[in-house]
């Protein structure tokens, strides 16, 4: 519709004044306007005297620190914290906060991080304020942030690790059952200290304990004998057989945590069968004292056979009989290349040191000269010596090579056994031999050089990246394994087990 | 306002910082660790961006009250709201991390919403509805001066009855309705004047188009032929006050989402006030 006014009649109706006039609509918007202000500032003040300061949350607390959800004070005690820590101010950082009640320090972990992603803080790793969630379950991108790409990140010991993880799906072989091919590793960090490397052209490591010891033929299906005051000697369970079936089980008992494993020790493991009951040289005389020589070191064996030999002396010379080849009066004779000496503190002296080397010999280079039964074994069945002669062509020094059970494997990783029980111990206890690349398992390993430790490759069988996992099977987070807040110190000594 | 050729490179501009911010977000929001959240050097710097683009748009209302040409034109601060206002959008999910937060976040967020909601549906509104008027309201008069107006044609068709009678107001059922005489001044008493006021009843016979015409030809059919000139005008002034009613009803179309729009952006001001202060402050 044309408009058919003209201009005079609209500027008839037109006052000049009306601005003077108060606009409706923009009073009714002020009045609300003011009313929305006083309202929203009621209801914060309402939300603040009902709920507290966690009205400011911007989500709830993690579940440990529920008891704290009203107290921000305790875990934000310095004002306008986050820019004074975003610009770097080291009071603002929440470890100071933490340590209130937790007793860890960052410097636990291996190596210095570099200022380019050096995580300075708890809050860096363990993020509050995400709801109902571990703060333990720390993400594996906290962890990748450095070991993407480790040297460029990192100054401490950059070349023991591998240069490169972002999930467990690119883990590399653990060291200790590498291959290295015309190549030395790099490092060997911690691993020295349960294995040594061995090997020319394609070198590896093997088990650095020490101790000869033959799996093979202590789980023979057959059983493996035992001495007669065995308790499962002639048991009827064994047919009456001097023989005892044994496991896995029988050395390797979990520990009072469920995750590792008792450490083996002589006394608790093989005590029971390899006894150290000493030889037949003595073992007819009473005066002999043939109690079981006890699993100390060879300087104190030596002392102890000294002792036993001075006394085998006094005692010989005790005797009076005509007999100049009977030493007592059980028939025992003595030895027909050694002639009786005269009552002589000096030349009883002699003959001892005289003596003690042979004994030396037969009882640490092997041979039947201690045990009982079918299990007399010299200490070398076990122990590896080295022996030197003195210059002067006289005596020769044994001295044993300390055991080094280890007790833990992985310095940098921990297994909880007690989550594997669904697993038998040879599915991950093998060993690829080098030659063949041939697996032998724990019970078919015959050398106790044999590193019998799981692949990551079978940890990777059931452990995958979760967010690769069609059908998800099980997780294979960082924090499954490793441990950031790692005292590596407390690793160090592995003598027979201890700590 | 309206939208136009001139709000391109405005347009222009606002996407750009959109593909500009997304551009940095997206790498952000993969490569942190535990997601995208405000405490983080880059969820900090996002806020501070929409948080500065909010505030430009809230400037307009003082830019309104401040009279001076070198602040820039008050047409270019209403685009700067409009494009600014809405890259500010963009700017504070990925300041949040499209995470709604805690209670104070929640209340800010919905009403950071309402507010951007409202003002999008008003300026759908402000765009499309002029036509409408100039349609339904051609003969429209200044919205603030409506009564002004309405008056005026009241004062207009009581000169168009008085010009043929004595006096206007008169007790209708004492005289004699039915003559014809007196049959235009009864009909603009019952109907044409209440119809004139400033408060129209909503029964009014009048207030449709259709049946107001018919209903003055009726009229003109009954009155002497010397009134039917008074009785078209009468008609048109009628016609005036329809459209005027018109554009009343127009008016609040285009201008009553405000109620909504201002009223709580002065409340998303406060609570993002709180937000800032008591985020940096913990």
């Amino acid at each position: 519709m044309v408009d058919s006014r003209f201009i005079k009649s609209i500027s008839e109706r037109f006052d000049i004044e009306a601005t003077r006039h108060p606009n409706q609509l923009r009073r009714l918007r002020w009045r609300i306007t003011c009313a929305c202000a006083l309202l929203t500032i009621l209801i914060i003040l309402g939300n603040l005297a009902f709920s507290g300061n966690a009205v400011f949350q911007s989500r709830p607390v993690t579940f440990s620190h529920a008891s704290l959800a009203n107290n921000c004070k305790k875990c934000h005690d310095t004002s306008f914290q986050l820019p004074r820590r975003l610009l770097g101010s080291r009071d603002a950082l929440f470890i100071h906060s933490c340590e209130q009640c937790h007793e860890q320090h960052l410097s636990d972990h291996h190596g210095e991080p570099s200022g380019l992603t050096s995580v300075t803080d708890c809050a860096s790793c363990h993020s509050e304020h995400r709801g109902q969630t571990s703060l333990t379950n720390v993400s594996d991108s906290q962890c990748v942030t450095c070991h993407s790409d480790i040297k460029a990140n990192t100054e401490h010991h950059t070349s023991s690790f591998a240069k490169s993880i972002n999930s467990i799906d690119s883990h590399p072989e653990i060291t200790l059952l590498k291959h290295w091919i015309n190549a030395e590793p790099p490092s060997t960090h911690g691993v020295h200290r349960v294995a040594t490397l061995t090997g020319n052209k394609t070198r590896t490591f093997v088990d650095a304990s020490n101790i000869k010891f033959n799996h093979a033929a202590h789980l023979n299906v057959s059983g493996v004998l035992i001495p007669p005051d065995h308790p499962d000697y002639g048991r009827p369970s064994q047919n009456n057989s001097p023989t005892t079936t044994l496991n896995c089980a029988s050395c390797h008992t979990p520990d009072e945590t469920g995750r590792g494993m008792q450490p083996i020790s002589y006394e608790n493991h093989c005590a029971s069968c390899h006894q150290l009951s000493y030889s037949s040289l003595l073992a007819k005389t009473p005066l002999a004292n043939n109690a079981p020589l006890p699993h100390v070191r060879p300087e104190l064996i030596n002392g102890i056979l000294r002792n036993r030999l001075i006394n085998y002396r006094k005692m010989q010379d005790m005797i009076s009989s005509g007999d100049s080849n009977k030493i007592d009066g059980l028939g025992t004779t003595r030895n027909p290349a050694k002639a009786p000496k005269p009552d002589d503190a000096q030349s009883n002296w002699d003959w001892v040191e005289a003596t003690l080397p042979n004994m030396q010999a037969l009882l640490f280079g092997g041979g039947n000269t201690a045990g009982q039964g079918d299990l007399q074994n010299g200490c070398a069945l076990c122990h590896t010596f080295d022996s030197r002669q003195n210059d002067d062509g006289s005596n020769i020094n044994w001295s044993i090579r300390d055991p080094n059970i280890a007790n833990r494997w992985l310095q940098h990783a921990k297994f909880p056994h007690d989550r594997h029980t669904q697993t038998s111990c040879v599915e991950c206890h093998y060993t690829t031999a080098a030659k063949n690349g041939q697996t032998i398992t724990a019970e078919q390993s015959t050398s106790g050089r044999d590193i019998l430790i799981g692949s990551i490759r079978k940890c990777q069988s059931c452990h995958t990246d979760e967010r690769n996992q069609t059908p998800p099977v099980a997780r294979g987070r960082c924090v499954h394994c490793h441990d950031y807040h790692n005292d590596h110190t407390s690793t160090h000594n592995f003598k027979n087990g201890e700590r | 306002m309206l939208i136009n050729r001139g709000h391109v490179a405005w347009c222009l501009t606002s996407l750009g910082l959109v593909v500009v911010a997304a551009g940095f977000y997206v790498p952000y929001a993969n490569n942190a660790v535990y997601g995208a959240t405000g405490n983080s050097i880059t969820g900090l710097l996002f806020g501070i961006a929409g948080t500065i683009a909010m505030l430009f748009a809230g400037l307009l209302a003082a830019r309104k009250r401040i009279v001076s040409k070198k602040l820039g034109s008050i047409s270019w601060w209403l685009k700067g709201h409009i494009w600014i206002g809405l890259v500010s959008v963009p700017l504070i999910f990925f300041h949040a991390g499209f995470r709604f937060g805690g209670l104070l976040e929640q209340l800010t967020m919905w009403c950071f919403l309402t507010v951007i909601i409202s003002g999008v549906i008003g300026q759908i509104l402000q765009q499309l509805t002029p036509r409408f008027m100039k349609t339904a309201a051609p003969q429209q008069a200044i919205f603030e001066q409506l009564d002004i107006a309405i008056n005026s044609l009241k004062k207009a068709a009581d000169a168009q009855v008085l010009s043929v009678y004595d006096t206007l107001f008169v007790d209708v059922k004492a005289n004699d309705s039915d003559s014809p005489d007196d049959f235009l001044r009864a009909f603009y008493l019952r109907h044409v004047r209440t119809f004139l006021q400033s408060e129209v009843d909503p029964s009014s016979s009048l207030l449709n188009a259709t049946q107001a015409e018919g209903i003055f030809a009726t009229v003109r059919g009954g009155i002497p032929r010397s009134m039917i000139p008074i009785a078209i005008e009468l008609e048109s002034i009628c016609n005036e006050r329809r459209q005027l009613i018109s554009q009343n009803k127009l008016q609040l179309v285009m201008h009553g989402w405000t109620l909504i729009h201002i009223p709580l952006s002065m409340a998303l001001l406060i609570l993002t006030l709180v937000h800032v202060i008591m985020s940096l402050y913990f």
